[in-house]
């Protein structure tokens, strides 16, 4: 099966699949209630929605990341455990077939809602570039994806793969939190969707790099 | 010894002095006078003189108008304009709006060091237009105008040739008994909006004046020059406004509609069913069919944003409307321009224009022009400073006429009615007409104007000039004004 099949497999899995319904609903939800009705004129509906659409591509990307980063390797997973085939250990070539179909599934997730932001953008006329906009919400969802690969695995190491279901909402705020309280635009998906953020696109884009190494790595685990 | 020891002191004495004078020549002076004659006209357009002198070169003259309060914090206009600097006087004159303030505040800089500076308190202000006299008894005048009045006393040569200079200004009495002003200046006054009187037999220093008074009844622009052989107090009852029109009321009824039409949005129901029926293709598309549903949810997705962008994008990011005020007076028109920017991204508007917004906000003004930020979806009306052009609508006879280039179209005397168009060298008789509804571009106006207000429209292709000759049929025998 090619990568893109891997990936719409991938999508196709419930977690992933409930993940794409919730992100299109939420963001129906929300043009629905940003886009002026009756008589007003102003429409500043991608003030919400571009910011909504990157803050949940990088939630998700986190989660899924983690999700797989913190797999246990086939070595303690004991001899006689035999694991699932969506569900490979660790390291195996079959994780790394399953990082790259997440990865390129979580490309389809921006690709799929781009319709979105475009619209609020062409109607909003920011003075955000279109551009930024769609890169950045890209870079969002595959670098926080790189970065919760490698929050799974120091969770893994770290012994605390009981805390993820809180430790993934907790980067996310604290992400904003640093970003607020330095005053800077370096981790803050929120912000960084609504005006150009250099350093937030240098390490999402070096995140993503770790995330594309990572799922181009075929080797056997050692015995 | 003593002798030779009181000749030191006498050398480093005088040297010490010399030192002193020459430290003390070499002080720069600067002296800034705001308003005619110093008196500021609240509400209007005034004079700004400043002269300096031994300033460095390069030095920038800078006045902040604090039109803030307490509740809404500073809200600063800043004037910023270059002073030529070097050894002798500098001289900069420009005319500024002044709107209420709370403060303001003035330093000419130079070389990175403030040279001088000074302030005006906020409760110096008045916005009581100015009666000018030209005079040696100004205290008769005092004396014969109301006591709410404001006569200043000034000299020939401080009257500005700037028209926007008089805005502010009620009257300008000259009497023969000073040096003549220029006739430059005292048309300025009268074209825009002042009564300039001639009061009593003028000597012939005076003569070259008594050119202003014209074949229209004195009008030129929007005042008119009159003379007078009565009192103090005959000249006090001439000055009073009755007949022209309200200016500043004219120009706020004309910006109260708005001049540009914003954007046609998509109707929301729209968006949502659209937004819905692509959510359920996308993940149908994909659960069902896998890869190829995958690919095609992705294409759809692309071509949608397409669509979105040409169906959603407004044509230009900001959109700009004009209309311009004309009060004809004889051969002259006094033209305010209004301008309505609005901008739907945020942005800065750098405009070359001698303007200022009508509403409350920040904003500077320098050699290029006037600068102001602006929020995304918002828009700001701004008034030119007013300017003298060529009236195209004269009365000749009993007739209207048309002397300029482009049609007038949509006339109408007040109390008459509608008159129809009036084509460049065409002749109208003004008729009592049928009243219908008037035209929206001047409907407001109307309440304001007298009878027998001529009023017309022209170019209103790239933005309507309202023409208002006022009391052009006045006077003229036309039944039912």
């Amino acid at each position: 099966m090619n990568l893109v099949g891997l990936a719409a497999a991938r999508l196709s899995r419930q977690d992933m699949l409930q993940g794409l319904t919730a992100l299109l609903a939420a963001l129906c939800v929300v043009l629905a209630l940003r886009w002026p009705s009756g008589a007003a004129v102003v429409n500043d509906s991608w003030f919400v929605v571009a910011p909504v659409r990157c803050m949940l591509l990088a939630f998700g990307g986190l989660a899924w990341g983690t999700a797989l980063g913190c797999r246990q390797r086939r070595s303690e997973l004991g001899e006689t455990y035999v694991p699932l085939p969506w569900s490979p250990p660790f390291g195996e070539p079959a994780w790394h077939r399953e990082v790259a179909a997440t990865l390129i599934a979580m490309l389809s997730l921006a690709v799929v809602t781009a319709p979105f932001d475009v619209l609020a953008h062409a109607a909003t006329y920011p003075g955000t570039s279109v551009a930024w906009s769609l890169a950045v919400a890209t870079l969002s969802a595959t670098g926080f994806f790189g970065l919760g690969l490698g929050l799974g695995r120091a969770s893994r190491v770290a012994h605390l793969v009981a805390l993820l279901p809180l430790l993934v909402p907790a980067v996310l705020a604290g992400a904003v939190w640093l970003d607020l309280s330095l005053g800077i635009r370096l981790a803050n998906p929120w912000f960084a969707a609504l005006r150009p953020a250099p350093w937030y696109a240098a390490l999402m884009a070096v995140a993503t790099i770790a995330a594309v190494v990572t799922a181009m790595k075929r080797r056997e685990e050692k015995p | 010894m003593t002798i030779g020891l009181k000749r030191h002191l006498a050398v480093v004495v005088a040297t010490s002095c010399l030192a002193l004078l020459a430290t003390a020549a070499a002080q720069p002076q600067v002296q800034m006078e705001l308003g005619l004659g110093g008196n500021v006209v609240v509400g209007a357009w005034n004079p700004l003189r400043v002269v300096a002198r031994d300033v460095p070169l390069g030095s920038r003259l800078e006045v902040t108008f604090d039109h803030g309060s307490l509740r809404d914090g500073p809200v600063p206009f800043v004037l910023s304009l270059p002073v030529a600097g070097g050894p002798g006087l500098s001289v900069v004159e420009r005319t500024v709006y002044v709107a209420p303030f709370s403060s303001v505040s003035w330093a000419v800089v130079g070389q990175d060091a403030v040279v001088a500076s000074g302030a005006i308190a906020g409760r110096d202000q008045d916005d009581t237009p100015l009666d000018v006299v030209l005079t040696r008894r100004s205290g008769a005048f005092a004396a014969a105008f109301p006591e709410d009045a404001r006569v200043v006393d000034v000299t020939a040569s401080q009257l500005p040739l700037d028209v926007a200079a008089y805005d502010g200004v009620r009257s300008v009495i000259v009497d023969g008994t000073t040096v003549p002003p220029r006739l430059a200046a005292l048309a300025a006054a009268a074209a825009s909006g002042a009564v300039v009187v001639l009061n009593g037999p003028l000597p012939e220093s005076h003569r070259e004046l008594e050119l202003l008074l014209g074949q229209h009844g004195g009008r030129l622009g929007a005042g008119r020059v009159v003379s007078s052989t009565g009192s103090a107090a005959d000249v006090a009852r001439l000055v009073a406004p009755e007949g022209s029109v309200p200016r500043a009321e004219v120009v706020q009824a004309a910006a109260a509609a708005p001049l540009v039409t914003p954007p046609a949005q998509l109707r929301q129901h729209l968006v949502i069913v659209v937004a819905v029926v692509f959510s359920v293709l996308a993940v149908l598309l994909t659960r069902v069919f896998g890869g190829p549903g995958l690919v095609s949810s992705a294409l759809v997705a692309v071509l949608l944003s397409l669509a979105a962008w040409q169906a959603a994008r407004p044509p230009a990011p900001q959109v700009v409307g004009t209309k311009t005020i004309a009060i004809v007076g004889g051969e002259l028109a006094l033209s305010t321009l209004l301008e309505e920017h609005y901008t739907l991204p945020s942005a800065r508007l750098d405009l070359a224009i001698q303007a200022r917004p009508l509403d409350v906000r920040p904003y500077r003004v320098d050699e290029a022009g006037l600068h102001l930020s602006l929020d995304g979806w918002r828009s700001v009306v701004l008034a030119g400073a007013p300017r003298v052009i060529d009236a195209p609508l004269v009365l000749e006879g009993d007739d209207l006429v048309n002397r300029g280039s482009v049609p007038l179209t949509q006339v109408l005397v007040v109390g008459l009615g509608p008159q129809g168009d009036l084509q460049p060298g065409a002749t109208l008789r003004p008729r009592d007409q049928e009243d219908g509804p008037p035209p929206q571009d001047y409907a407001r106006l109307l309440d304001l104007l007298v009878p027998g207000t001529v009023v017309a429209l022209s170019g209103c292709d790239t933005g309507c000039t309202v023409w208002l000759a006022p009391g052009v049929l006045a006077g003229q025998g036309w039944e039912g004004l």
